[in-house]
This record gives C-alpha cells, structure tokens and sequence, in this order.
C-alpha cells in the first residue's frame, strides 16, 4: 500500500479499480457511450478509453443535465466505472451516482500522488481513498 | 450531514427501493452543499418531463421508481414535448409520442399534480409565504425565491423528485437566511426599463455575474410578466438561484447595467430582425397575458404562424372568457402542457427564423433547433404580423 487519502465522501459505497485519469471536465451525456462503457468524445483526452470497472477521475461535469441518467445506464448495462474522483464535484455528478450507487469522493487531499493505472480502492461513505 | 434514525434507516433501504434511493440522492447533495441535516418542504416541482430533454435513459428510470413510489408532497411537473391530450396534433415521430407518454404515465404514477407547466405559480397550489419548497426549473425557483418568498435552491429533476417523495430537502444555501444575502448590486442605468424583453435582457445579464443572490438597484417593482421574463432568462444564462429588488446595499460589490450592457445582450440574443414563425409562452402564459394578445388583435389576422404555449388550466380558463377564440380566429394556434422549446413542434414548422419575445426562448431554441432567432416584445410583435 502506497497511501491513504483523505476526501469527501459524497455517495456511500466501496469501489476498488485501475485509476483512469483526465485533467478535463466530462460531459457524460455527449461524451460516453452506455452501451459499450467508453468515452466517445474525440476532442477528449480519454478518448477511447474504457471506463468500465475502472476508477475515473476529472474535475467536474459539464453539459446536459441529462447526464445524471448516463451514469444509471451505465450501471444498468454492468459498464459503470466502479468510483468516481472528482476535483470538486457537482449537482449532476452527484445525483448521478446517488442513483446509479457508484461512491464517489471529491476535494482528495494529495490528489496529484495517484496515477494513471495504479490500483485504487475508494470509500465513499467514510471519505478516503487508498493508493496500493 | 445528520439523518435521524428513520432517515437513516430509509437510507439502508429497509422502506423499499424507492425511497432508498431518494434519499441517496438527497443525503449525497447534502453533503456536496453543505448542509447539516434535511428539513421538510410543503411543495415540489419536478422539472424532466420531455423525452426531448431526458431521452431514453431518463425516461428509463423514471418507469422503474414510478413502481415503487409516490409522492408525499403536493407536486407539480413541467411541460411535456407535447400535449398528451392531442399528442398526434403536429404531425410527430411516432416512437417520440410513444415514449413521451410513457414518461407522462410514470409521472403519473407517481401521484404528481396535473400541471405540466413552468408556471406551476399561476393557478396551482401555493404553499405559505416563507416556506420551505424544492423546485426545480431554474425559472420557477428563482420566481419562488424572488417574488413568491418562498425558499428553495434550484433543483434538478432528480433532487425535486427525490424530495417530492421523501417531502424532505437539504438544508442548505437559499433555504439559509444568512445565504439569500445578496454579495453583488447591478446598478440600472438605462432610459427606460419596461417590457418583457428588457426585463429578460437585464435577468439575461445578471445570470452570467454570479452563481449567488443579487440585488437590483433602481428599477421599478417589475409586473408578474416582466418577473417571469426576468427569472426566466437569469435562468437560462447562470447559475444564480434569487434576486432582490432596491434594498439598501452598501457594501456589497457593485457593477452597472447601461444602454451599452443592454444592447449588447440584445445583440448576442437577437439574430434577425424578422422571423417566419411566433412563438409565444416561454415561460408560459397566464389568463392575463393571453387576454393581452387577444386585445392587441381586433379583429386581424396573423400573416404568419404563431404558437402559444401555456397549461391546459390556463387554456380552459381563458377559454371560458373568451379570449382564446378571438386568437384563434386570427389564425395562431394554443399548444397545451407542452414546453415551447423541447418539442419536436418547432422543428415541424419547417422555418429558420422564430420571433419570440423570451429571452429564455432565444437562448435554447437556436441551440436545440439551430434556427435564427428575432427578438421582440409582443406587442411590435403583433402589429408587425397582423392584417
């Protein structure tokens, strides 16, 4: 175990994953797929990726918001991330995984110390975030 | 943030799905913004009605809690993407009047009052001045917070639904005393602030200067079609949740809004200077502003299309006084329950260019419909139309 941070836990819940890391803002709406769990947003740097079971983290969300009923796709399809990290998070975010049950943190002290493809375990319910 | 033992346990899901997850999406908001416990509201409004706006997977989701819950609090919803009592009137895709049905029986469902308009202010419940409420549609919350005195934050549909079934909301920022205070003061300078789309204009402006309460300063006490205009523009361009109108503000921020400010959002709204087709009613009409147009008319003719929008309550209303046939003697036509926006009936008209006299309007309708958009107030609106 690499460490453990301390954040706000903002929906309940366990997630564990490979962490998949963007600088940018997401639109879920415009910018993922359901259906197959990817980010389909060309002008995105996470283009491509596959978010399913991973733990994604990006500042906030931008665009529709429609986007709340993405992520309760995405977890009825079995192709939900398995945590969210954001930045500092978001009416649409929020309400998206309250309703989808993916925890999710925000405001990570020491966010910058994970990196892309390390192995994260994130609890929502108490606020912290273990880097392994 | 604190939830007694019962919310707690809803929480857990020992009362159902259904209310699990409503508080879920209440007690994650809560903590998002803050607040230290939930308190009770007298009244709901759920925004997320058209299949326009909420699409499959909203549409998805209401279905599945519309089985499992109903709501404890008197409830009213937002406009449809088309009137369910004539929902083949306009010629639409059949699979879109299919699933906007589905939607409206979800809501249904889930026990909501029959309103499906903007304005759930004109002519459904009202809930005690200073109460408590969560609403949703950016318009009608900051109408509720500004001119109503009630207190909510501007919701999203799923966390006024979330509190329509649970008749709970996080108490947080406006339902706070000490966060309704303004911390910036627009100073009106222009020579003469009357009229929906200058009012909308100002709202338009103030929007985009801060996602907190605002103070206006030397204008006029705005009349209720001038407020709605005014909200419902603020609405449309930020994220700020109330304004207040001359109260003594010293020192607070202050910024101007000049003749130049004026023109200058007018200049971004307005895109032509006539339009192929009218479109009245964002947010919707009241009983009186529809006797407005109808006085305007005579005895005229629209030389164009004109659509109307507003509630069936309305409508019938209006009907009853008659108001409603001389309109539609000259040739426009009333659409009921229906958002001026998010329909697919806007698209139908077949034209590019719309005059409205919603700033509101002009905002989405050039981006949900990619026409132009000719910026008026209705009564050039109607001199220039009719014959």
């Amino acid at each position: 175990m690499r460490g453990v941070l301390r954040a706000r836990g903002l929906v309940d819940g366990l997630g564990w994953g490979e962490a998949l890391v963007s600088n940018y803002p997401i639109s879920f709406l415009e910018g993922i797929d359901p259906e197959q769990g990817k980010i389909i947003d060309k002008r995105h740097e996470l283009f491509g990726s596959c978010i399913e079971k991973r733990v994604l983290i990006f500042p906030h969300s931008i665009g529709s918001s429609v986007g709340a009923y993405v992520l309760y796709k995405l977890k009825e399809n079995g192709k939900a991330p398995s945590a969210i990290i954001n930045l500092r998070s978001d009416n649409i975010t929020v309400s998206g995984c309250a309703i989808a049950k993916i925890p999710l943190v925000d405001m990570v002290e020491g966010i910058s110390l994970i990196r892309k493809g390390e192995f994260l375990m994130v609890n929502g319910s108490n606020g912290f975030v273990i880097i392994y | 943030m604190y939830l007694t033992n019962d919310e707690e346990r809803a929480l857990k899901g020992e009362y159902g799905e259904a209310l699990e997850i409503a508080y879920r999406i209440l007690s994650s908001i809560g903590r998002l913004t803050n607040a230290s416990h939930l308190i009770k509201i007298s009244s709901a409004h759920v925004s997320g009605v058209s299949y326009s706006t909420i699409g499959d997977y909203g549409k998805d989701f209401l279905e599945n809690i519309s089985l499992k819950a109903k709501v404890s609090v008197p409830t009213t919803v937002n406009p449809a993407g088309l009137d369910y009592q004539n929902p083949y009137e306009f010629n639409v895709d059949g699979n879109y009047v299919s699933e906007q049905m589905k939607i409206i029986e979800a809501y249904k469902r889930l026990g909501v009052t029959d309103s499906f308009t903007c304005t759930p202010y004109e002519g459904f419940y009202l809930p005690p001045i200073g109460s408590h409420v969560s609403w949703a549609e950016s318009s009608a919350s900051i109408y509720a917070n500004s001119i109503l005195n009630l207190m909510t934050n501007r919701e999203s549909a799923l966390s006024a639904l979330a509190s329509a079934i649970t008749g709970k909301t996080p108490y947080s920022e406006l339902h706070i005393d000490e966060l309704r205070k303004p911390a910036i003061s627009i100073r009106i300078n222009i020579d003469k602030l009357s009229y929906s789309v200058k009012f909308g204009l100002l709202g338009y402006f103030a929007g985009r200067i801060t996602r907190g309460p605002i103070s206006f300063q030397n204008i006029k006490n705005p009349n209720p079609s001038e407020a709605k205009a005014l909200c419902a523009a603020m609405g449309a361009s930020g994220a700020s949740g109330m304004f207040m109108i001359n109260k003594n503000m010293d020192k607070v921020e202050k910024m101007d809004f000049t003749n130049n400010e004026l023109k200058n959002v007018y200049d971004e709204l307005n895109d032509v200077e006539k339009g192929d087709a009218i479109i009245l009613g964002c947010p919707h009409l009241n009983v009186n502003e529809i006797n407005e147009i109808s006085e305007f008319i005579k005895d005229k003719k629209f030389n164009k299309k004109c659509l109307i929008f507003c509630s069936r309550k309305t409508y019938e209303e209006a009907k009853k006084k008659g108001y409603v046939d001389r309109i539609e003697k000259a040739g426009a036509r009333f659409i009921c329950n229906t958002c001026a926006v998010f329909t697919p009936i806007i698209s139908s008209l077949e034209v590019d260019k719309i005059t409205t006299n919603s700033c509101k309007a002009a905002h989405y309708i050039k981006r949900a419909h990619k026409v132009s958009v000719n910026l008026k107030d209705i009564d050039e609106i109607i001199k220039e139309s009719l014959v």
